[in-house]
C-alpha cells in the first residue's frame, strides 16, 4: 500500500516535471514576480468565459430581438424588450400585462421572498438561540437541523413531493385525526404554503450557523454581569442578545431577501414545474422557460428579465455590503 | 567561493528609498558583517545581493561578472534566515535534499552530500524527524545544513542566532566561525548584536538609513570611528557626549573648550578645523579614569561586578548621564561625588556640521 | 436521552425555558428526520405497498407458501373464527365476499369462509430490487456515472485552479494584482440565474452544449475557493517561499511542492465542499446537458420522475441513492463542514 502511493507519487512528480519545463521557460522570460499572471490566469480565463462575458451578453441581448442565437444574427431593438415586460394595464394585476406570466412570476417571487425571509429568519433565530443555550449536545443538534442544507433540491423535493402525496404519509395522518384526505400540490393555496415551508426547512439550518457564530461572538461577561443583577433569561434575550444581534439579523435577512428572490430548484421539482397553474411560478423559471423550454426561444427577452432581476438583487447586495461594513463598526 | 562587489547599488520601494548609492567590496572568503539599528536596511541589503530582490539601480559582481539579472539559484548563494524557514512538510533529510534535488543531482550525489552535511553538524540522529519535532538549537543546524549541502559561492546569514537561548547563542557562534575556516567561502552575515559581530567578522560593515557609514575591521571601528553615528553605535555602553567649541588649531591637532568638563588638546588633523566651530567629544567608558582631582561626578547608579565597574552619575551642566567603566574593584556609595580624568588621546572629536570625525594622528 | 436532553445550563433544576428549548429541539429534530426516513423506509417497499393507502410503517409483503397440487404459490391468511380461535390458511381464490381456502395442516381439502373473517398475513421485507432495478432497466448507472466523472473531475480542477489563483494573490506583487481579487470577489455577489442564459449561448459557442465538461468548466473557478485558499496562504510565511527560491526551485514547483502541500488542510475543506457542490447541481445542468445520456444522477432523476410519475417505489430509491454520498460525507466530516460553514458563511 505505502509502495503503491509512493509509485503513484513519483509517477505525478514525473508529470509535474513535464508541465513545470514551459512555466521555466515563462519565468525566465517574465520574471518571478510577474509569474502571478501566469497562476492566475487559468482562472480568469474561466471566470471571464462564464461570468464576466456573460454579464456582457446578457446586457447586449436585452437590447436585441429575434430568435437567433448568434448575437451578431440579432437585430438591435433598443429598450422594446423592456418596455414590453413593464407594459402592464397596473402592476398590481397581472393579467393586465403584456406578459402577465412575467408579472404573475413576480407577484409570486414577492410574496414567496417575503414569507419566506420572514419564516427562516424567526425559525433560524429561534433555533439558534436553543443551540446556544445547551452546554452538551450543542454539536449533535447543529448537525441535525444543518443537515438538511447539504442535500440536493431535487432530492428534497421529491422527499417533500412524497410526504405530501396523495397516498402520502401526510394525508394518513390527517385521516387518522379525522380531517379530509387532500391533494396538498394541486391546491393553490396549500401548494404554495408547502413551498415556503419546504423553502425554510431546506435553508434554515444555514442561516442558524449564521446566527450561531454571531451568538457565540458576543461576550459572555455581559451575560454573567446581568445574572448578577437578576434578570430573567427572557429579558436578557429582549435586552442583551437582540440588541447586540441586530447588526448581525440584518446582513442575514438581506441574504435571506437575496437567495429568496432567486427561488426555483426545489420549488420547480416540488410543484412539478411551478403548479398548480401558474401558482408558483417565480421569476428563474419565468427566464428559464422563455429562454429554454419554449417552442419559441425569445433569448433577448429572457436576457431583459434576467437584467432587471439582476438590477434588483444588485440593490439589495449593496444594501448587504453597506450593512455590513456597519455590523463591523 | 566568490569576491563581491556592490557598486552604486540602489533600491527603492514604490516611493520609499531604502538603499542609497551602496558601495561594499567584500573578498573572497572573507567573513562580512552587517550591523545597524532596526530597519536600516541590512536584510535588504542582504535580498538584494542573494538576487530574491531586485535592484533598482546599481551593479552587484560576483568575482568580476555583473549577477544583477540572475536568480538566487543562479548567483549559487545559499542563505539561512531569521526564522530558518526550514519547510514544515518534510523530514530534515528531506529539507536537506530538496535543493539539490531541485538542480537534477544525481541520486547518490545527493545522498553522499547530505550525509556529509549531517556529520558535519551532528544532525544524523534526526533525519527522519520533521521540523515540528526538533529544539531551536537544532533546526538552526538543519537551515545552515541545507545551505552546506549546495557547496554555495557566498553564504548569505540574516539574524540566524536571534532565536536562541543566550548559551546556545555562544556556542553556535562558535560553530559558525569554525565552519567559515574550514569551508573558506565567502560570508556575509547580518546581526544587530554588535558583540556578534566583533567577535565573528573579519569585516564589518555599518549600515543606517539605507546608507554605508563605515567599512573596516572590528578594531578599527571600535578605535577610530568616522564619524558620529558610529562611534555611538559601536561600543557598549555607549561613547559618552560632550558639546564642546574649537578655541585654537595647530599642526599638532586642535584645542576644545567645554563648559562642563573644561579644555582639552586633541592630537587630530586639523586641516579642516576653524576656530569658533562648535564640535563633539567623545570619551569611551573605558577611557574614564578615577582621579583625586578633575570633573566632579555625582554617582546616581553603581553596578559593582567584583572584577569590573559601572558607574552612573552626573556631570554639572549636562544634560545626560555619563557611564564609566573601571575594570576593578571600585568602593563608593550612591551620592557620592568623586573625580573623573579624561586622557585626551583617546576622544574622538566630530564636527558638527558633517557629523565626520576628525582623523587622528597615529604615532 | 431524555436526561441528556434536558441538561442546561444550571443543572438539577428546570424551568418553563429548559422545557420549551427541549420541546423545539425534539420537535425540530422530528421534523427534519420524518420526511426523510419515511422516503428511506418507502423506497425499500415493494410496487404494491408503495400504491397502498393508509401505508404501512415498515416494508413488508405478503406471505405466500407453496402447497402441493397448485401451480402458483398461495397466500397465506389468518383466519379468525367464529370462536375467536385463529387459525393459518392458504388462499386459493375469491369469489365476491366468499373465499376459497385450504388448512394448511390438512391441504387436501379446500372449503369457503366470509372475506371478513381472514386478514392478509405479512412479514418484513425489504425491496432491494428497487434500488437494482433502475440500475439496470433505465439509464441510472450512466447518470451516477456521469456525476461522480463531473464530481471528481470538478473536484480536482477545482483544487487546483483555485489553489494558483490564490498562490498568485498571495504571494506575488504584480500590477493589477488587487484589482484582479476585487474582480474576483465580485463575481461572489453575482449568481447563476441572472446570467444563465448568456452563460449557456458561451457553453454553445464554445461547443460544449450537452457536455459533461460544459458542466465541469463553468464551475471550476469559484470566487469561494480563491478567497478560501488566499486567507489560508496569507499564514504561510513567505520566508519559506524565499528558502525555496534559494534552494533552486522554480516557481511552479515552489507552488506544487511547497504550497499546496502547507495548504492540505484548506484544500480539504474546499475539497469537500466541492464534492457536495457539484454532487448537489441542478439548473446549471439542467440547462446544458439534453441528452439522457449525458444527464448527472440529479437531472436524471428530475427527469424520470417526470415521465414515469407512478414508479415512486424506483424515484425513491434513486433519491436515497442521490442523498446517500452527501450523508455519508456530512456523517464523516461534520465538523470540518458546520466550522467552515460558520467561518466563511458559504455553502
Ligand atoms: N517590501 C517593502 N516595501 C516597502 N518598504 C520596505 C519593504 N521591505 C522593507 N521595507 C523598508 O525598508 C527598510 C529596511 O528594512 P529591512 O528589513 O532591510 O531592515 P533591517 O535592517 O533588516 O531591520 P531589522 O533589524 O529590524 O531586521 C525599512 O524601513 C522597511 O520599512
Ligand atoms: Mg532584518
Amino acid at each position: 500500500m505505502k509502495n503503491l502511493s509512493a509509485f503513484l507519487f513519483s509517477i505525478l512528480d514525473k508529470f509535474m516535471r513535464l508541465v513545470e519545463l514551459p512555466t521555466v521557460y515563462v519565468q525566465k522570460k517574465i520574471g518571478v514576480q510577474r509569474m502571478g499572471y501566469l497562476f492566475v490566469a487559468p482562472n480568469m480565463v474561466l471566470f471571464s468565459l462564464f461570468v464576466f462575458l456573460p454579464v456582457g451578453l446578457a446586457i447586449a441581448y436585452a437590447f436585441t430581438g429575434g430568435t437567433n442565437m448568434l448575437i451578431w444574427d440579432r437585430p438591435f431593438i433598443g429598450l422594446e424588450n423592456f418596455s414590453r415586460l413593464l407594459n402592464c394595464g397596473s402592476y398590481m394585476d397581472p393579467a393586465s400585462c403584456e406578459f402577465d406570466l412575467f408579472w404573475t412570476a413576480v407577484h409570486n417571487t414577492w410574496w414567496y421572498t417575503l414569507l419566506n425571509a420572514t419564516g427562516t429568519l424567526v425559525m433560524a433565530l429561534i433555533t439558534a438561540v436553543v443551540l446556544n443555550r445547551l452546554s452538551k449536545g450543542k454539536a449533535l443538534f447543529r448537525s441535525i437541523f444543518f443537515y438538511p442544507v447539504l442535500l440536493s433540491p431535487v432530492v428534497v423535493g421529491l422527499i417533500w413531493k412524497w410526504f405530501l402525496a396523495r397516498d402520502g404519509l401526510l394525508n394518513a395522518l390527517v385521516l387518522d385525526l379525522g380531517g379530509e384526505r387532500t391533494i396538498f400540490l394541486l391546491e393553490v393555496w396549500w401548494s404554495r404554503f408547502w413551498v415556503v415551508y419546504v423553502s425554510i426547512w431546506f435553508h434554515m439550518g444555514f442561516f442558524t450557523l449564521i446566527i450561531l457564530a454571531g451568538l457565540q461572538a458576543i461576550p459572555r461577561d455581559i451575560y454573567e454581569a446581568a445574572k448578577v443583577d437578576g434578570t430573567s433569561e427572557w429579558r436578557q434575550f429582549w435586552r442583551i442578545t437582540l440588541p447586540l444581534l441586530t447588526p448581525n439579523l440584518l446582513v442575514v435577512a438581506v441574504l435571506l431577501l437575496i437567495r429568496s428572490v432567486q427561488v426555483f430548484d426545489e420549488a420547480w421539482v416540488l410543484t412539478d414545474g411551478g403548479g398548480p397553474g401558474t401558482a408558483n411560478t417565480f421569476i428563474v423559471q419565468f427566464i428559464y422557460q422563455t429562454a429554454f423550454s419554449s417552442e419559441i426561444r425569445l433569448y433577448g427577452l429572457a436576457s431583459a428579465a434576467s437584467v432587471l432581476m439582476g438590477l434588483a438583487l444588485l440593490a439589495l447586495t449593496l444594501i448587504q455590503v453597506w450593512l455590513a461594513k456597519k455590523a463591523e463598526y | 567561493m566568490a569576491a563581491i562587489q556592490l557598486k552604486n547599488l540602489h533600491k527603492r520601494y514604490e516611493s520609499i528609498d531604502v538603499m542609497h548609492q551602496v558601495n561594499i567590496d567584500i573578498e573572497d572568503g572573507e567573513f562580512v558583517a552587517l550591523v545597524g539599528p532596526s530597519g536600516c536596511g541590512k536584510s535588504t541589503l542582504l535580498r538584494l545581493i542573494s538576487g530574491l530582490e531586485d535592484i533598482t539601480s546599481g551593479e552587484i559582481l560576483f568575482d568580476g561578472k555583473v549577477v544583477n539579472r540572475l536568480s538566487p539559484a543562479e548567483r549559487e548563494i545559499a542563505m539561512v534566515f531569521q526564522s530558518y524557514a526550514l519547510y514544515p512538510h518534510m523530514t530534515v533529510k528531506k529539507n536537506l535534499s530538496f535543493g539539490l534535488e531541485n538542480l537534477n543531482m544525481d541520486r547518490a550525489i545527493i545522498e553522499e552530500r547530505i550525509q556529509k552535511a549531517a556529520k558535519l553538524l551532528d544532525l544524523l540522529p534526526y533525519m527522519d524527524r520533521k521540523p515540528r519535532a526538533l529544539s531551536g538549537g537544532q533546526r538552526q543546524r538543519v537551515a545552515i545544513g541545507r545551505a552546506i549541502v549546495r557547496n554555495p559561492k557566498v553564504f548569505l546569514f540574516d539574524e540566524p542566532l536571534s532565536n536562541l537561548d543566550a548559551k546556545l547563542r555562544v556556542q553556535t557562534r562558535g560553530e559558525i566561525t569554525k565552519l567559515h575556516k574550514k569551508l573558506n567561502t565567502t560570508m556575509i552575515y547580518v546581526t544587530h548584536d554588535q558583540v556578534e559581530a566583533m567577535t565573528m567578522a573579519e569585516k564589518i560593515v555599518v549600515v543606517n538609513a539605507g546608507r554605508i557609514e563605515q567599512v573596516g575591521k572590528p578594531l578599527d571601528l571600535f578605535e577610530r570611528p568616522a564619524n558620529r553615528f558610529v562611534a555611538e553605535f559601536i561600543g557598549s555602553p555607549k561613547m559618552n557626549i560632550f558639546q564642546a567649541g574649537i578655541t585654537k588649531v595647530s599642526d599638532n591637532g586642535i584645542e576644545v573648550t567645554s563648559k562642563s568638563i573644561g579644555e582639552f588638546s586633541i592630537p587630530v588633523i586639523s586641516k579642516t578645523a576653524k576656530i569658533g566651530d562648535s564640535v563633539t567629544l567623545g570619551v569611551r567608558p573605558s577611557h574614564i579614569e578615577i582621579a583625586e582631582s578633575g570633573i566632579p561626578l555625582e554617582i546616581t547608579q553603581l553596578e559593582c561586578m567584583g572584577h569590573e565597574t559601572f558607574i552612573y552619575g552626573s556631570i554639572q551642566g549636562e544634560k545626560e548621564d555619563l557611564v564609566a567603566h573601571l575594570p576593578h574593584h571600585f568602593d563608593a556609595e550612591i551620592g557620592d561625588t568623586i573625580f573623573l580624568r579624561f586622557t585626551s588621546q583617546f576622544m574622538h572629536v566630530f564636527c558638527d556640521k558633517t557629523d565626520q570625525a576628525f582623523k587622528r594622528i597615529e604615532v | 436521552m431524555l436526561k441528556f436532553l434536558t441538561r442546561t445550563r444550571r443543572p438539577g433544576k428546570m424551568d418553563i425555558t429548559d422545557i420549551l428549548s427541549w420541546l423545539w429541539l425534539t420537535l425540530g429534530t422530528a421534523v427534519i428526520a420524518i420526511p426523510i426516513a419515511w422516503a428511506m423506509l418507502s423506497s425499500l417497499k415493494t410496487q404494491a405497498e408503495v400504491n397502498s393507502f393508509p401505508p404501512s410503517l415498515i416494508p413488508q409483503s405478503t406471505v405466500s407458501t407453496q402447497v402441493e397440487g397448485y401451480d402458483k404459490d398461495l397466500s397465506v391468511w389468518e383466519w379468525t373464527q367464529a370462536s375467536g380461535e385463529t387459525k393459518k390458511v392458504a388462499l386459493v381464490r375469491r369469489i365476491g365476499i366468499k373465499a376459497t381456502v385450504l388448512d394448511m395442516e390438512k391441504p387436501e381439502k379446500t372449503f369457503q369462509v366470509p372475506i371478513s373473517e381472514i386478514t392478509q398475513l405479512k412479514d418484513v421485507h425489504f425491496q432491494w430490487s428497487n434500488y437494482t432495478d433502475p440500475l439496470e432497466r433505465f439509464d441510472f448507472f450512466t447518470y451516477i456515472k456521469n456525476t461522480v466523472f463531473v464530481t471528481v473531475v470538478a473536484t480536482i480542477l477545482t483544487l487546483l485552479l483555485n489553489s494558483m489563483a490564490a498562490f498568485a494573490l498571495s504571494k506575488y506583487k504584480f500590477r493589477g494584482k488587487n484589482a484582479i481579487f476585487m474582480l474576483i470577489l465580485s463575481t461572489l455577489m453575482l449568481p447563476l440565474s441572472v446570467i444563465m442564459v448568456p452563460a449557456f449561448i458561451v457553453i454553445v459557442g464554445l461547443n460544449l452544449a450537452d457536455n459533461l465538461w460544459g458542466v465541469i468548466f463553468a464551475t471550476v473557478a469559484t470566487p469561494t475557493g480563491v478567497f478560501m485558499l488566499r486567507q489560508y496562504m496569507l499564514t504561510i510565511p513567505d520566508d519559506l517561499i524565499e528558502a525555496a527560491r534559494v534552494d533552486a526551485a522554480s516557481e511552479f514547483r515552489i507552488y506544487w511542492r511547497i504550497v499546496l502541500p502547507l495548504c492540505a488542510p484548506a484544500l480539504a475543506v474546499l475539497a469537500i465542499f466541492s464534492v457536495i457542490w457539484r454532487w448537489n447541481d441542478f439548473l446549471w445542468p439542467l440547462i446544458v446537458l439534453s441528452s439522457p445520456e449525458n444527464y448527472t444522477l440529479q437531472i436524471g432523476l428530475n427527469a424520470f420522475q417526470g415521465q414515469f410519475s407512478v414508479e415512486w417505489h424506483y424515484i425513491l430509491a434513486m433519491t436515497v441513492i442521490a442523498l446517500l454520498p452527501v450523508t455519508i460525507v456530512f456523517l464523516v466530516l461534520q465538523k470540518y463542514i458546520t466550522e467552515g460553514v460558520a467561518g466563511s458563511g458559504v455553502k
